[in-house]
């Protein structure tokens, strides 16, 4: 079986105001992890600390299978991160930008980037400080590819681009996707992207990881189900993440058992509605 | 290793060749300024110090001031944006820029070697430009300079090249270990304990620190200046590892 691309155990950091963790997570190959949240739950602090930026307090990180120490960098060669953080080098154009990152990779692809930078339509001239959010959201993304990456890191790639580009990127990750050995783990707040790209979804929520599960899952045990009578029972059920009386109906992350219940209880069930994934994100962030 | 520590350290001077341009000419205004102190009137301060001491207290003052307080600068581009403008500085551009190189994969050693030698490449120039301005007013364009020696004045900015060494080391470590709000916060304490040491020398000994140091190198010659430069040489190894250190284990952003 091939290891973890990545592994996180017990990670912990803590802020005057906030906590990120203890925090689990784990990313098999040929898997598109969508991370999503409300604005300051920790995405990008989690992102932050995977990459040496933010210091963790407690808790072990792996990446390939093993923990690394501040001086090794093979991990690194490995790795593709976008997380806003060029802002620091605005005073330098694209193409010195390039030859400050491309040094550092042995297996920088040149071509590729020259291919990106005119797939994306970005002067390579231009000072990075002068480009628009967009602008710097892509050039950022076309950075994390051009190593030949196995994992991708990416924090709201497409925040602020154009939709022409975002199908363009959505593409790009596919193909990255595609030989079956790399993996994603990608922060957005778009429902598109989640839809199209992701296997699994891991929710998080005040620096906590309270749901993860498979997309797929979503379809077969999320639904609303209109019934004759919303009783106690059903409502204290642990399954049931809301309900309304009028007109009678409930939200279940598991139908089936609900359905059992009601079939016990001899409730009649009037409609099933199977929810879509933004529904239930909206209320798996919204319960916290 | 090494060839990488360089690599980083000449692009960090073409990232910043215009802040570095203007520290160079303001370091030889501070050179002409000290050439000044140490020339009076074409005749050497140093030596009218002795006969009128009271009379140029302010002369020996500024001369401290800038050998013991002002020289650790030259271990930065100390007319970067982020020591110009205190609201620049709270954003922590070092930090930011650091923080970019953090998520590349590069040796925490090569990340703190590289601003070791970005450092010491500045000192140099700027320690030349200084001293090669002072040199320049002292030597050349006095006649009447006999107070040292050439041996002994090459031996008394040696010794003093050591003291800035050994200090400055801490800049690279305050501008990419600690947050931006530091690099203004530092110079006023460094500032407090100048005046404290100054006032407190000048209390018992009677005569400036500089003014000492010249007597010291009269006395001792060579000496004084390799136990200043290996103090120099084993700070700048310490600050290096404490930077390393450092970087390892800082949050960025």
């Amino acid at each position: 079986m091939q290891a973890s691309l990545l592994q996180v155990k017990e990670l912990t950091k803590t802020y005057k105001r906030f906590t990120l963790g203890p925090l689990d997570l784990e990313v098999e190959p040929d898997i598109v992890v969508g991370l999503v949240g409300a604005n300051g739950s920790g995405k990008s602090t989690l992102f932050r600390i995977l990459m040496d930026i933010v210091k963790e307090d407690t808790g072990h990180i792996k990446f390939f299978g093993q923990e690394w120490t501040e001086d090794d960098i093979e991990w690194k060669l490995h790795v593709g991160y976008s997380g806003e953080i060029l802002e620091a080098y605005e005073f330098l154009t694209i193409t010195e930008m390039k030859n400050l990152i491309s040094r550092w990779y042995q297996s920088w692809n040149h071509n590729e980037f020259e291919n990106l930078v005119k797939r994306y339509k970005i002067d390579v001239d231009e000072r990075y400080g002068k480009c628009s959010k967009g602008t710097k959201k892509k050039i950022e993304f076309i950075f994390t590819l051009c190593h030949n990456p196995t994992l991708l890191l990416l924090d709201e790639p497409t925040a602020g681009v154009d939709l022409v580009s975002q199908r363009k990127m959505k593409e790009d990750l596919m193909r990255f996707m595609e030989d079956g050995e790399k993996a994603i783990v990608l922060a957005t707040h778009k429902i598109e992207e989640i839809n199209q790209l992701c296997d699994e979804i891991v929710v998080l929520d005040s620096g906590r990881i309270t749901h993860s599960f498979n997309k797929d899952d979503i379809y077969d045990t999320w639904a609303r189900i209109w019934i004759s009578d919303v009783v106690e029972q059903v409502i204290q059920h642990p399954n049931v993440i809301q309900f309304e009386m009028d007109p009678p109906q409930i939200v279940t992350n598991d139908v089936e058992a609900l359905e059992s219940i009601m079939q016990k209880e001899q409730m009649s069930i009037t409609h099933i509605q199977r929810l879509s994934i933004e529904e239930v994100l909206e209320f798996l962030i919204d319960q916290e | 290793m090494f060839n990488d520590a360089v690599w980083l350290a000449r692009k960090e001077f073409r990232h910043q060749w215009m802040g570095f341009l203007i520290t160079i000419i303001v370091t030889i205004f501070m050179g002409m300024l000290t050439s000044g102190l140490l020339l009076s009137e074409s005749e050497s301060a140093i030596i009218k110090l002795r006969v009128d001491s009271n009379s140029i207290f302010a002369d020996r003052f500024l001369l401290d001031l800038i050998f013991i307080g002002m020289a650790p600068s030259f271990a930065t581009i100390f007319m970067a944006k982020p020591y110009l403008s205190y609201r620049v500085a709270k954003d922590d551009p070092h930090g930011k820029r650091m923080a970019v190189l953090r998520s590349l994969p590069i040796p925490v050693s090569v990340l703190a070697l590289s601003r070791t030698l970005f450092m010491l490449m500045i000192l140099g120039v700027l320690a030349l430009t200084f001293y090669g301005t002072v040199v320049a007013f002292v030597f050349v364009f006095s006649n009447s300079y006999e107070f040292m020696t050439i041996s002994e004045f090459v031996t008394f900015i040696l010794f003093w090249f050591g003291y800035m060494l050994a200090l400055g080391g801490m800049s690279p470590y305050i501008e990419f270990g600690k947050g931006g709000k530091i690099l203004h916060i530092l110079p006023f304490v460094f500032l407090g304990l100048f005046l404290v040491l100054q006032i407190t020398f000048y209390t018992y000994f009677g005569f400036g620190i500089v003014e000492k140091s010249i007597e010291l190198v009269k006395e001792m010659g060579w000496l004084m200046t390799v136990i200043s430069l290996s103090i120099g040489v084993m700070c700048s190894f310490g600050w290096n590892k404490l930077l390393k250190k450092r970087l390892a284990n800082r949050d960025y952003l």
